[in-house]
């Protein structure tokens, strides 16, 4: 999986692209219980969300990235320079790889202000204090925190604080960028807020950006590009809408709200995996995966009539509340789940052991090569 | 107390009380003793201010000492893995448990004139240490510096790691990094070090008058002084004993408020695998 052709940085206004650098690696970690192995390649400008369920790996990739996982045997290049490489010896150390990170709680220095917290880097550097503090009070202002520089990292709200950690990792001017779950702890209306802005800087950023995330829409609304990562190993990449649209596996399925199936194509008609038989609107060959929406299923107490050509009983195993319908899961063959209104759920006296008629339209049904 | 578990039992109870008082009564005997109408007079004698300023200064410098010696100590037990890291820390905090007559006696073997190290800063150097008031301040330095390290190392261990780890993507070196981030974050942790290093050696006794000896105005600090006024004067080591109660209280008191719990007030999620 993952041959597809790489997009190109959808970021980058004219004459962007030139000054950034990409990067490339393929990052190796291995410890007694978990093994990653995974092959990344930023382009300049472009934003990479690594996706996937907890203890996947995501965060591991991002340290060995970093500099910072002991067990990385990973080869990192960014531009033309290799970080790291086993083969050759070459293991440059998280001070000297020039790496923007945003850590997921922020790790704001205490006690330093918010001014003092950015100019970090270029203090580090051996940039003079005022200088330093110039550079800072710019970026204070591009964040929008112009009034906050005084201010310790306490005084600060969650918005706020992950603003100045952007900010202090884009300050010194790195050749990439990294950010763990930069928004998982934020409340959700600053989340909006948050997500917004942090939208805008990744736009404005030259270098390549991999951004660790498990919420789909934090991915959907930052990412150029999804990698979706389980148990250490890349499992699906592409364009958002492309993942969206087409899963590869039940997490990504699960993750963007579809049934995913999968089976063997003869013409319009699927044999699925577990039994049941659904037919294509176009007819196509070999094992294919079928992605659906669960509003697309419809439920009936008796066979319906009229034209729908994927008709089959199953029995009902679950309901579950949403926010504006109800998710029955109901066992076919094939089995999947759909969702209802509430009315439907109450006239089909829908409970665990029902049994419903299903249908679906064939043109419901994303049908792609497994 | 309200205990819904009932009533703590007697078995308890009892020689709780026993501990209190037997903790709490010499106390109390100094209080009740002391010669509090001739407390003007005493404590502006010359023998007792002597002896404090000494105290003083020699707690102070050997402090000073721990800190600078000490400080890297802990950062290098807490923060750098290598063979033998356990032995060290055994070796550094063996003082803690050594009688303090031995720690002297150790130490003249190391530093007097016939000592290992010793016998050469006497040859060559002419620097005599036994019997000085620089030797006062090695004798409590020896005794009270392990105070400090654990201390501080017990402070680094409680640190956040990832903060260091943060400094070093923004390109700061470990020195930088130490000075910077981790040094203010460990404020706390070194400020309640230093004052029990302090309080240590202001009370060093055994290893004091082994390696110093006991000479007024060089080497007899305030416990020295206490000993031998017992025997002479007793009314000017009742004094003597109350004025080091007193500092021992002040020092407790100021322990209480650093140690004093919601200090540290972390508003940040527990540390996640990353």
């Amino acid at each position: 999986m993952g041959a597809r052709a790489e997009r190109g940085p959808a970021t980058g206004g004219p004459g962007m692209v030139m000054e950034g650098a990409g990067l490339q690696a393929h990052l190796r970690v291995s410890r007694p219980s978990f093994a990653l192995d995974l092959e990344l390649v930023v382009q300049p400008g472009e934003v990479v969300a690594l996706l996937g369920p907890n203890g996947a790996g995501k965060s591991t990739a991002l340290r060995a990235l970093a500099g910072l996982e002991p067990a990385s045997r990973s080869v990192v290049r960014i531009g033309g320079t290799v970080l790291d490489d086993p083969e050759r010896r070459i293991s440059r150390a998280p001070q000297q790889r020039g790496i923007g990170v945003v850590f997921q709680d922020y790790l704001l220095f205490e006690n330093l202000t918010a001014r003092d917290n950015i100019a970090f880097g270029l203090r580090a550097r051996g940039v003079g204090r005022r200088d330093a503090r110039a550079v800072a009070d710019d970026w204070l202002d591009r964040v929008g925190l112009s009034e906050q520089g005084n201010s310790k990292p306490r005084a600060l709200s969650g918005g706020q604080a992950q603003r100045v950690a952007l900010a202090r990792a884009l300050a010194f001017g790195p050749d990439a960028l990294l950010l763990d779950e930069p928004l998982a702890a934020l409340d959700a209306r600053t989340r909006t807020d948050v997500r917004t802005s942090l939208a805008k800087h990744l736009r404005e950023y030259r270098g390549a950006a991999v951004i660790v995330t498990h919420d789909p829409l934090d991915a959907m609304v930052l990412a150029d590009r999804l990698v979706v990562i389980e148990n250490g190993a890349m499992v699906q990449s592409g364009a958002p809408q492309d993942v969206a649209r087409r899963p590869r596996t039940d997490y990504v399925a699960e993750l963007v709200g579809l049934n995913l199936l999968m089976g063997q194509a003869d013409g319009e008609a699927v044999a699925i995996d577990g039994g049941g038989v659904l037919h294509l609107a176009h007819p196509t060959a070999g094992r294919v995966q079928v992605a659906l929406r669960p509003s697309s299923v419809a439920l009936y107490a008796a066979a319906p009539s009229g034209s729908p050509r994927n008709v089959w009983i199953g029995t009902v195993t679950g309901l579950e509340p949403r926010t504006d319908v109800i998710r029955v899961t109901i066992d076919g063959p094939p089995t999947l789940a759909a969702d209802v209104t509430l009315a439907a759920a109450a006239d089909l006296r829908l409970q665990p052991g029902t049994r419903v008629w299903c249908s679906v339209k064939a043109t419901e049904l994303e049908a792609y090569p497994a | 107390m309200r205990d819904s578990r009932g009533r703590p039992p007697a078995a308890l109870l009892v020689p709780a009380a026993l501990g209190t008082l037997f903790l709490t009564l010499p106390l109390l005997g100094i209080l009740v003793r002391a010669p509090w109408s001739d407390i003007g007079r005493q404590l502006r004698t010359d023998e007792l201010q002597t002896s404090l300023r000494l105290s003083l200064q020699c707690a102070t410098l050997a402090t000073l000492v721990s800190m600078i010696l000490g400080i890297p100590l802990a950062w290098v037990l807490a923060r750098v893995e290598f063979p033998g890291r356990a032995v060290l820390r055994a070796l550094v905090t063996l003082p803690l448990v050594l009688p303090p007559v031995v720690g002297g006696v150790a130490l003249l073997y190391a530093f007097g004139r016939r000592g290992v190290l010793g016998a050469y800063l006497d040859q060559h150097l002419g620097i005599t240490l036994p019997f000085t008031t620089t030797g006062v301040v090695v004798a409590e330095t020896f005794v009270a510096m392990p105070f400090l390290v654990i201390s501080v190392e017990g402070a680094l261990r409680a640190l956040d790691v990832r903060y260091e780890d943060a400094a070093a993507t923004l390109g700061a070196s470990r020195w930088f990094a130490f000075r910077h981030v981790t040094l203010p974050a460990l404020g706390p942790g070194i400020a309640a070090g230093a004052v029990l290093c302090w309080a240590r050696a202001l009370g060093e006794f055994g290893a004091t008058i082994t390696f110093a000896g006991n000479f007024p105005g060089t080497t007899q600090t305030m416990p020295l002084a206490v000993y031998i006024a017992l025997q002479s004067n007793p009314e000017s080591a009742l004094i003597l004993s109350l004025v080091l109660l007193l500092v021992s209280v002040v020092i407790l008191v100021a322990l209480r408020e650093r140690w004093a719990p919601g200090r540290s007030g972390d508003r940040r999620p527990a540390a996640r695998a990353w």
